[in-house]
């Protein structure tokens, strides 16, 4: 028919960067933990992979005379695929409950039908994931960042390393004879469930585990991971292109250390902005030696700009928080400089809240140098202060559950304390440290620290009205900044247009409720992975093993023992 | 109807002309137009109401990139809301018009309900749809009746949208019909034979009485009526509500729906019904005159479709909980303040608003209303203070009606700098309406870019390459180029009735490498695809963007000046030296990345397919832009930098065969002259091979330290129609503002860069370049009878020889006796380093070469630059 309803054009994913500075502060934080990602866990799977890769580019090639291999990509692709099923499903046969295996819920869901008889055959049919290759497709960011892969003449096609990479294929085929089963990396192959026992004994993916640890093979395989992963010989004194992986990994140790395995993410926020934690009734602060001075300030000024983030990205939940409400009792949106005059007139029903503790008054009416003074002191307090950025953020989160706050001005009041006091520490941060202490993202575009900075500068050289500051960080850092960033995003897919509001001449028509987040550095990744390593004990209790304190002061002299 | 994804798919178009009450610019800017771009569609007008477009402005000319310049932009005045909602796009095979209830943004594309009619013409059809013809009338009328005279850019832009073969057919007898205001719109709702016997009226704005309504159910004889609209954003009022019912209506609110912003009108009875659709509210102002609407117009059963769709909503009728709400609506609406009637007629408005040919001074156009002193002062978004306004002419143009025209001086930074300019005009504290001003020249080249110029406005604008953050970044703009590339070229396979490429550019998943020797057999492009205006205003524009950063008249005037653009800057502030720590994987990551869009290139131009000259230099120019600004992020470190520029370069110009050089042989000699005057072409490759040795420079004195290099520039000059000394004044001449261009990285090496070195280099580069041509042109025959004849050369003692194509080759002897062998650089595979894996020599090993002691006898019978040819190629041996 040609005329009609519009529908919307459907979209699937659903952004949650709103305001772009998750990625500019994960891009920090990525360079000091570069060996896992977000979705990247274990630490077996860098050796499964590179013995997987290398059987499959074995299968699914043919060698010419000159020693140049020809090899079918969509052949590697399927081998890939269907090796990833077989030791996802080998892991899960030895321990139903493992946890962060790729594929896991179709793979259990598919053996628990199966008849349990040791002789049963599985089958394969490699379904498990989208991704084509499976887990590579999640592991080969940070594999070839260790160097652990590398292209094959046809460039469609990954294998593993000359060194490192075949180094721990080898060492994971000899883990998988140990279980004495042979192997086809062929989905057509058959392997029963017996095997599949045998195999997952030896080879489970979330295995280096300590069962597994009588076996040398396995052993010799956890060694050459923990070669890779700490690479030694790059550390160059605490300077070399190692150190930051390895002072991490020596500050995650640490800061379990300190809580005696009981550190939590916002523990580790905690521990790296203000340079201790609060533990057992008492303030305990971090002790490293000078060694990790810069990957500390790094550490410091990535959390100092995660709490801005948070700050900010909760303004942007009370600006169409705000602006639901007006439009429904209104019938259209707001003006938005009628939005923000009217969410800064509530900032003296706020004040009330524990930030309000922070600093005295009606501050939001002081001058900024008067307010930025204040908060500086705070800041000198680390971890000694009564209330800092962490305490905050604890207690904004559960007032603004699906972007709906519970108390918009106590909420609204809380969020413009974080957000000056995480600003102003990150300008005396980068003031000590120097602006190479934040290695994330520069650009303009994604509100580095840098542009945060400038504005409190620009308020301290006039002596604004904090009232002023935080009207500019509304207009420029929230309101022009989402929409900057939704505009960024859909350049290259009109689709993928996602705003939480969108501005019609001088009105904000509100869209859509943002719960606000910030970056998340990985902490319970990494602890994942010093656990598979041996350096950490199993949950619940994630404290140091003989290794794990063996490893903490090597780091702390600068070499292995 | 997927609306906004029916507009960013179209294909076959080249021009969009919207007419709209409000506009999301910034959205319009960087997603709408953007992708329309990238199908072909390079004309765009927008025609909106002017107190919108004002408010848009003031909020988002911060953001904005293109009114004026990239697309027209116009406020159209009239004495209520200038409220149509058309979309038309049109090309050589065909067009497609929509006309409904949404505006261009976001919401009104792809948010809120709305409704929308479609008609498509095409190459097949023999008649068109009466409402593309009916729409033309309408744009015509209301244009003519508001905004004279028509801006020539509006004039250009409109008989380049209309005046297209597929709408030069005749209309259909029958069809919807298009009703447009200003006029009584009720009028033409023809009194019915009966009674409606069911009316249905959806809108989510009323006047405040509900008169507009009641009066339509009136003129339709409806005893009984329904009156739908959006629970959450109606304007509808007590008053109104009461007045509807009172005639006999009933309000319902839709449910489980996005905002309701659709308008229509569905009435029947005994024989007869008829359907309204488009931009009318259920206001005064929309049916009795005053605004500027568009509706469509159906009868029978053309509209019982338009009933079938009603009768897919549920509706929910108004109960006392919503009147409560509606009427505290009211109240806050009225203690707020809002609702306040607009001025539609502000004695500062502009209409028109236009750079001169110059764009050195601006004219404004038919200020309306009374202007008993006209005013002396302007503001200018991006300009700091108000401009006291240097009249240069006022003209009044007609003294019966107070309408004027005033040209003003701009200031020259106001004036130069690359960014819209919207301006408001000023008296006193009154401040007029923000408009814009467009400049015809840069509209027009704007409009006649193909969509492939679309890649390099993206890559000059792009935040991802002016700043990249990691060679992923990177690695996705160049598939997206390929993958824009591929689609062209496949568009333009099918406009010639050929069979697309059948691999490498249809898919960038399916990559392979090409060997030299295939890169080599490229089939030679068909002369025609390599000459012709168009393609030469094409290629010069690119290059000159690239080397001057803008046009050269423009880098003329710009000399010196400050950058007032207000443009984010490329960042200048790194400069890479031994202590930089880069991060090792990620420049292997981008390593890898970089050769395999390269790569993905090369299969282009190996499967010969009918590159010009233009795509040429787009490609060189994607790869070259890319580079640098991997270098500036510090993905790639200088020496990386220098092999991945170099590996670029060997295969755009490393030989003969390569296709710059092939390109550049086929234009015909007395097209040369024009061609080689227009385009920078000598410069840009001289900078490009500057900056392969810029990272060494400072530290290995001036360019006698690579020689080979002018063996690359020889396979462009060779083709030159200028004497030498004519080519290399002219190169120095434009090398004194190459520091503007997007290949500029010579502020990443302040001390090898200093003091016009780069034109320095370029221009003895090209110096040795075309004498090695000399020499050659003079001397090969001599030589080539010297081959063979290795006399008492020693090891090491230079000789000369014939490379791989075809041309001189310099190196040097080894071995002794019957094992005595050269080794020569011929230009073509030159290599600045090995890389893993895959050891490329940069020499050529000849077992026929002639020693210069045989040579150097008889040089002095040369000519001058003979002899300097012969030096220079002494030097590379």
């Amino acid at each position: 028919m040609s005329v009609d309803w519009t529908d919307r054009w459907q979209i699937l994913e659903r952004g949650v960067d709103q305001l772009g500075m998750r990625v500019a502060g994960e891009r920090a934080y990525s360079q000091l933990l570069d060996f896992t990602t977000t979705v990247a866990w274990r630490a077996r799977y860098f050796s499964f992979l590179c013995w997987s890769l290398e059987r499959a580019f074995e299968f699914a090639s043919r060698h010419h005379d000159a020693g140049r291999a020809e090899v079918n990509p969509v052949k590697w692709r399927a081998a890939v695929k269907a090796n990833d099923y077989w030791f996802a499903a080998a892991t899960l046969e030895v321990n139903p409950d493992a946890v962060r295996i790729a594929g896991s819920t179709k793979v259990s869901a598919a053996l628990a039908v199966l008849p349990s008889e040791p002789e049963t055959l599985v089958p394969n049919p490699a379904d498990h994931l989208q991704a084509g290759t499976g887990s590579h497709a999640i592991y080969a960011g940070p594999m070839r960042l260790l160097g652990l892969l590398r292209r094959a003449d046809d460039i469609r096609v990954e294998r593993p390393s000359e060194g490192a990479g075949l180094r721990l294929a080898k060492a994971f085929g000899r883990s998988l004879s140990a279980s004495g089963v042979t192997f086809a990396s062929d989905a057509d192959a058959t392997i029963t469930r017996s095997d599949l026992q045998a195999v997952g004994k030896f080879c489970s993916l979330n295995g280096l585990t300590p069962a597994n640890e009588s076996a040398p093979q396995v052993l010799e395989e956890r060694a050459a991971l923990r070669e890779v992963i700490l690479d030694w010989a790059n550390f160059g004194e605490g300077t070399g292109t190692s150190a930051p992986r390895l002072l991490t990994i020596g500050l995650v140790l640490h800061v379990h250390e300190v809580t005696d395995g009981t550190a939590t993410l916002d523990d580790f926020r905690t521990a790296t902005l203000l340079d201790g934690i609060a533990y057992g009734g008492e303030t305990r602060a971090l002790a490293l030696p000078p060694v990790y001075d810069i990957v500390r300030a790094q550490w410091r000024v990535y959390q100092a700009y995660a709490f801005a983030t948070y700050a900010l990205e909760c303004l942007l939940c009370l600006v169409v928080d705000r602006a639901l409400d007006l439009q429904a009792e209104f019938g259209s949106g707001p003006a938005v400089h009628g939005l923000i005059d009217g969410l800064l007139s509530t900032l003296p029903l706020g004040a009330e809240t524990r930030a309000g503790t922070l600093l005295d008054g009606a501050w939001w009416t002081s001058s900024s140098r008067q307010v930025v003074k204040d908060l500086e002191g705070i800041v000198d307090l680390k971890c000694r202060a009564a209330v800092a950025e962490p305490d905050l953020y604890r207690g904004m989160w559960p007032r603004l559950r699906g972007g709906r706050a519970s108390d918009l001005p106590g909420v609204f009041h809380d969020a413009c304390v974080l957000f000056l006091l995480s600003v102003v520490r990150l300008r005396a941060l980068l003031q000590t440290s120097g602006p190479a202490a934040w290695i994330g993202d520069t650009s303009s575009s994604r509100l580095p620290p840098a542009r945060l900075v400038a504005a409190i500068d620009d308020a301290l050289a006039t002596d604004s009205q904090v009232l002023d500051v935080l009207r500019h960080a509304l207009l420029e850092f929230v309101i022009a900044q989402h929409r900057a960033n939704a505009l960024r995003k859909a350049s290259g897919d009109a689709g993928r247009f996602l705003p939480k509001f969108v501005t019609e001449g001088r009105l904000l028509i509100p869209i859509e409720r943002h719960e606000p987040g910030t970056s998340n550095p990985r902490f319970n990744n990494a602890s994942t992975f010093l656990t598979d390593l041996g350096y950490l004990h199993a949950a619940p209790f994630l404290g140091l093993t003989d290794d794990g304190k063996r490893l903490l002061a090597e780091i702390a002299v600068g070499a292995p023992s | 109807m997927k609306l906004l994804k029916e507009l960013v798919e179209a294909s076959g178009f080249s021009s969009l002309l919207v007419l709209t009450y409000g506009a999301d610019l910034a959205w319009f800017e960087a997603v709408l137009s953007r992708q329309l771009r990238a199908r072909g569609v390079h004309r765009f007008v927008v025609l909106a109401d002017p107190v919108q477009l004002s408010e848009t402005l003031e909020e988002q000319a911060a953001y904005l990139t293109g009114p004026g310049r990239a697309y027209s932009l116009h406020g159209v005045p009239v004495d209520g809301a200038f409220h149509p909602k058309a979309y038309l796009l049109t090309g050589k095979t065909g067009a497609r018009l929509y006309v409904g209830s949404g505006n261009l943004t976001t919401t009104g594309l792809n948010g809120n309900l709305e409704i929308f009619e479609r008609w498509d013409a095409d190459d097949s059809s023999v008649r068109i749809p009466r409402a593309f013809t009916a729409f033309k009338e309408y744009v015509d009328k209301i244009l003519r009746e508001r905004l004279t005279p028509l801006p020539l850019h509006l004039r250009d832009a409109l008989s380049a949208l209309f005046d297209v073969r597929s709408l030069g057919k005749p209309s259909e007898p029958k069809g919807t019909e298009l009703a447009g205001a200003p006029g009584a719109l009720w009028a033409r709702l023809a009194t019915p034979p009966t009674p409606a016997t069911r009316m249905t009226m959806l809108a989510p704005y009323f006047d405040t009485g509900g008169t507009a309504a009641v009066a339509l159910a009136r003129r339709l004889s409806a005893a009984s009526f329904d009156v739908w609209t959006d629970r959450d954003s109606t304007n509808l009022t007590p008053a109104a509500i009461d007045a509807i019912v009172a005639a006999g209506g009933s309000i319902s609110f839709l449910e489980d729906e996005p905002r309701v912003h659709a308008k229509m009108l569905y009435a029947e009875g005994a024989g007869w019904s008829l359907s309204c659709t488009g931009s009318a509210n259920l206001s005064q102002a929309a049916w009795s005159g005053r605004n500027a609407e568009l509706i469509a117009l159906r009868k029978d059963a053309a509209a019982r479709e338009v009933m079938a769709l009603l009768d897919q909503k549920s509706v929910t009728p108004l109960n006392s909980t919503d009147r409560d709400k509606l009427e505290r609506r009211e109240e806050s609406r009225l203690a707020q303040g809002t609702g306040t009637a607009v001025s539609r007629e502000p004695a500062l408005a502009i209409l028109n608003a236009r750079r001169d040919e110059l764009g050195e001074s601006v004219l404004l156009e038919t200020l309306r209303g009374n202007l008993p002193e006209l005013p002396r002062s302007a503001e200018i978004v991006g300009h700091p203070t108000p401009l006291e306004l240097t009249v240069i002419e006022e003209t009044v143009i007609a003294e019966a009606s107070p309408t004027r025209s005033l040209r003003f001086q701009l200031p020259v930074s106001v004036a130069q700098a690359r960014r819209p300019l919207i301006i408001r005009l000023t008296r006193g504290d009154e401040e007029g309406p923000w408009a814009v001003v467009h400049d015809r020249q840069e509209l027009r080249l704007q409009s006649e870019a193909s969509s492939d110029d679309s890649v390099r406005r993206d890559m000059l604008l792009d935040a991802v390459i002016t700043n990249p953050t990691n060679a992923e970044q990177l690695m996705e703009f160049l598939v997206d180029v390929h993958t824009r590339r591929a689609s062209r070229e496949r568009e333009e396979a099918a406009e010639r009735a050929v069979a697309p490429p059948t691999t490498g550019l249809q898919d960038p998943g399916s990559w392979v490498w090409v060997s030299n020797d295939e890169f080599k057999q490229a089939i030679q492009p068909e002369r025609d695809e390599l000459r012709g205006p168009h393609t030469g205003e094409t290629a010069t524009r690119i290059l000159k963007q690239l080397l001057f950063g803008g046009t050269e008249e423009e880098a003329d005037v710009d000399e010196g000046e400050s950058d007032d653009t207000g443009d984010e800057p490329i960042s200048r502030s790194r400069e890479p030296d031994a202590d930089d720590v880069v991060d090792q994987h990620r420049q292997a990551s981008f390593f890898e990345l970089a050769e395999s869009a390269r790569t993905a290139y090369l299969v282009g131009l190996a499967q010969g397919n009918k590159k010009g000259v233009v795509r040429l230099v787009e490609d060189l120019e994607v790869l070259s832009v890319t580079l640098a600004a991997a270098l500036r992020a510090g993905l790639l470190e200088p020496h990386r930098f220098v092999v991945q520029q170099v590996r670029m370069l060997r295969e755009f110009l490393g030989s003969d065969h390569s296709p710059v050089a092939r390109a550049l042989s086929v234009v015909d000699k007395d097209l040369r002259q024009r061609v080689w005057s227009d385009v920078p072409l000598a410069t840009a490759v001289g900078l490009l091979l500057y900056n392969t040795v810029l990272p060494e420079l400072g530290t290995r004195g001036d360019g006698d330290s690579t020689p080979g290099l002018c063996l690359w520039m020889r396979n462009v000059v060779r083709y030159s129609p200028y004497e030498r000394d004519e080519l290399v004044g002219l190169v120095e001449r434009q090398a004194s503002r190459l520091s503007r261009g997007a290949l500029w990285i010579g502020d990443l090496w302040p001390a090898s860069s200093k003091g016009g070195s780069a034109g320095a280099f370029i221009a003895k580069l090209i110096g040795d370049a075309l004498d090695v041509e000399s020499f050659e042109a003079e001397a090969k025959d001599r030589i080539s009878a010297l081959l063979g004849c290795p006399g008492n050369t020693e090891e090491s003692d230079v000789v000369l020889a014939v490379g791989r194509d075809g041309h001189l080759a310099a190196g040097f002897a080894e071995g002794k006796g019957k094992w005595k062998r050269a080794w020569v650089q011929d230009g073509a595979f030159q290599m600045v380093s090995t890389t893993q894996g895959s050891k490329v020599t940069p020499l050529l090993r000849v077992q026929k070469f002639a020693p210069v002691s045989l040579i150097e006898p008889w040089i002095g019978e040369l000519t001058p630059a003979a002899q300097r040819g012969f030096r220079a190629m002494m030097r590379i041996g």
